[in-house]
């Protein structure tokens, strides 16, 4: 009798565990799974399925997505936004795209994201609180200065880059006739010549001034500041009001404002506009004190952090004397904007064995100790191995 | 009855004064251009041309100098495999010309575009002086006010001015046109490469393989004007240098006349 009780409770016990470890297993498999209740359905009813579709995380826009690439910009994008009025003060206001496209332009694809449960994810993508019967929004990523300032604008890559073409624009730029006295023959139009004095702006001047920091660094810099010399950079045009007073839809020149597609070209998946930082990066910035996200793109991907434009003596060269490239190129890429390092030896300057000047001076005191730090041009690469274009330059 | 001196009817007077001038405008437009006159330096260290390894390139540096000894500056230049002279000599008769893109300016525009120095309105140096030449030329004046009526902000209107500008073909045409030419005239030649002289009248051109080519402006400067159509052989770089050979291009003293290109 005992005997067999014990037999019974033992089988009892097999058949309850067969029963419980299978629901163990599924439940498991379904909860890596989403969406989870109909896959356990799809499973009881028909073969489970090779591949399950990757989650969407609808909280995050991104213009690479199949379906949106296949919209025309202006299907979304109006031009100009209702607002653009208010979206600069009125001084510096203009026509321009400042607002994010309305519902409508989502609606059609998104009913079921928009009306799902009472905190649509989708909703996240534009407004503040994720919540249909609130209408606070991010600042729109145009103009740049109040979305840069604002927590959305925080990591945030574009998805976009800029093509400009640089040659285009220098040839409608060009002197239709230098500025000399035409003489010696009797018809000559001698209203081409000049008239009076001209405001000084040559070549590369016309577009690209010297950038002077707004906020100067403190005559005693605190601890850990980085002191970059005021006049370090040049302006280069950026934003809609660069490009609008001659590209408006209302007459202005092709590409047209509302072809968003004729300057911005999308990225590759994983590519960025802005290179993460070369010889300096962003905690370089911060301690130099710049803000103005235009400039931070500039320092970032120069190969010399410190170099400053407004020096006496590099004030006094040609552009060209270190751009060697800039005006041969076509489109603005990191290849055509790069200065080889041997400009900075003409006339002697920077290379020279005797006397010594500074590359020849800091490669040879490198090479006396590998832990020697090149600071008069560097603040990172200074730390990194002599590229063979310095030790070509400093060779004898 | 022997007349004392010869009278001519003011019609008359009129159309020699219009043959003249018609005479005058064909001998210019067919004229060979003035050549401009090129020097060719090679920096100490320079070897021989040579053949060289494939992937080998140098570089050549150009400076110009313009009729007045001044850089001459934000011009374009080629870098050609052939004489652009030889290579279609008849083509610089039908280069495009500013004024033939002038139809319906009034008097005061053509002034004006006299006045300025630049290929299109789009000059940014011209935004101080819309406002001047709101007054003054008919076109800007319209462009304003059209612009003031759309925008209703009268900066807007003024920095905006040239997408309200009447005559569109005044505004690039010529531009465009010239560009065209240029392109064509570049590739009949064998264009290899660009560049456009800064505020020094300096410009490279970079990564080229060593050996023959010819610099060149390919449209003369100003009507019968100059054109450099200078030969050029680019050494094999040199240790230390950006460029292996420095190419002068100075225009002939004070001859440039008529409307430039």
């Amino acid at each position: 009798m005992k005997h067999r009780t014990l037999t019974l409770a033992t089988l009892l016990l097999l058949a309850s565990a067969a029963f419980v470890c299978p629901r163990f297993v599924t439940s498991n498999a379904s909860a890596k799974a989403a969406p989870a209740p109909q896959q356990r359905r799809g499973r009881a009813r028909r073969p489970a399925p090779v591949a399950t579709r990757p989650a969407v995380d609808y909280t995050k826009f991104s213009h690479r997505v199949a379906q949106h690439q296949q919209e025309t910009c202006d299907s979304c994008h109006k031009t100009p936004s209702a607002n653009w009025t208010q979206a600069r003060d009125h001084e510096a206001a203009f026509p321009d795209i400042t607002d994010y496209p309305e519902h409508a332009s989502c609606i059609n694809c998104h009913r079921q994201q928009f009306f799902r449960g009472a905190r649509p994810a989708i909703c996240a993508v534009c407004h503040t609180v994720v919540s249909p019967r609130t209408g606070g929004r991010f600042p729109f990523e145009n103009p740049a200065g109040a979305f840069s300032k604002s927590e959305k604008a925080k990591g945030v890559q574009s998805e976009f880059s800029l093509n400009f073409p640089h040659d285009r624009h220098q040839d409608v730029m060009a002197r239709f006739m230098p500025s000399f006295k035409a003489e010696g023959i009797p018809l000559v139009r001698a209203s081409f010549e000049p008239q009076g004095e001209k405001k000084p702006v040559d070549s590369c001047s016309i577009c690209h001034q010297t950038y002077h920091q707004q906020n100067k660094p403190a005559a005693t810099p605190a601890a850990g500041a980085l002191v970059l010399e005021d006049g370090t950079f040049k302006t280069t045009p950026s934003g809609h009001e660069s490009c609008f007073n001659c590209h408006w839809q209302d007459g202005g020149e092709k590409p047209l404002a509302s072809d968003c597609a004729g300057c911005h070209r999308l990225l590759p998946q994983g590519k960025t506009p802005a290179p993460p930082g070369k010889d300096a990066d962003a905690q370089t910035a911060a301690k130099a004190g710049i803000t103005d996200p235009f400039i931070i793109r500039k320092l970032l991907r120069r190969d010399s952090a410190t170099f400053s434009h407004e020096e006496d003596k590099h004030q006094s060269r040609g552009c060209t004397s270190c751009h060697i490239n800039i005006t041969a190129i076509s489109l603005l890429d990191e290849k055509t904007i790069k200065v080889p390092v041997l400009t900075c030896g003409g006339s002697g300057c920077h290379i020279n064995p005797r006397p010594k000047k500074i590359l020849n001076e800091e490669v040879g005191k490198r090479e006396a100790d590998p832990t020697f730090q090149c600071t008069k041009c560097h603040i990172n690469y200074g730390k990194a191995q002599v590229p063979k274009s310095h030790l070509d330059a400093v060779s004898k | 009855m022997r007349p004392d001196r010869l009278v001519f009817s003011l019609p008359s007077a009129l159309a020699i004064v219009a043959l003249l001038l018609g005479g005058y405008a064909a001998s210019a437009q067919t004229a060979a251009p003035a050549a401009g006159a090129c020097k060719v330096n090679t920096p100490q260290g320079a070897a021989p041309a040579q053949p060289s390894a494939p992937n080998v390139t140098t570089g050549i540096r150009i400076t110009v100098t313009g009729p007045d000894g001044k850089p001459l500056q934000r011009k374009r230049f080629y870098l050609l495999q052939r004489s652009a002279r030889a290579s279609d000599a008849d083509a610089f008769s039908a280069a495009p010309r500013r004024e033939e893109f002038l139809q319906g300016a009034s008097p005061q525009l053509r002034e004006w575009l006299a006045k300025h120095d630049c290929d299109t309105l789009y000059c940014p140096e011209y935004e101080s002086e819309y406002a001047d030449a709101v007054k003054t030329v008919p076109e800007f004046k319209r462009a304003y006010e059209e612009g003031q009526r759309k925008y209703h902000n009268d900066k807007l209107a003024l920095k905006w001015i040239t997408v309200n500008f009447p005559l569109k073909n005044v505004r690039t045409e010529y531009f465009k046109r010239k560009r065209a030419w240029l392109e064509q005239a570049a590739q009949k030649a064998g264009r290899v490469s660009s560049v456009m002289t800064d505020e020094k009248g300096a410009a490279y051109f970079t990564g080229i393989k060593p050996g023959g080519y010819y610099i060149s402006n390919l449209m003369p400067l100003g009507t019968g004007g100059i054109l450099w159509d200078c030969q050029v052989t680019a050494l094999p770089p040199i240790p230390k240098q950006i460029h292996s050979v420095l190419v002068e291009l100075s225009a002939p003293r004070q001859q440039a006349a008529g409307s430039g290109n």
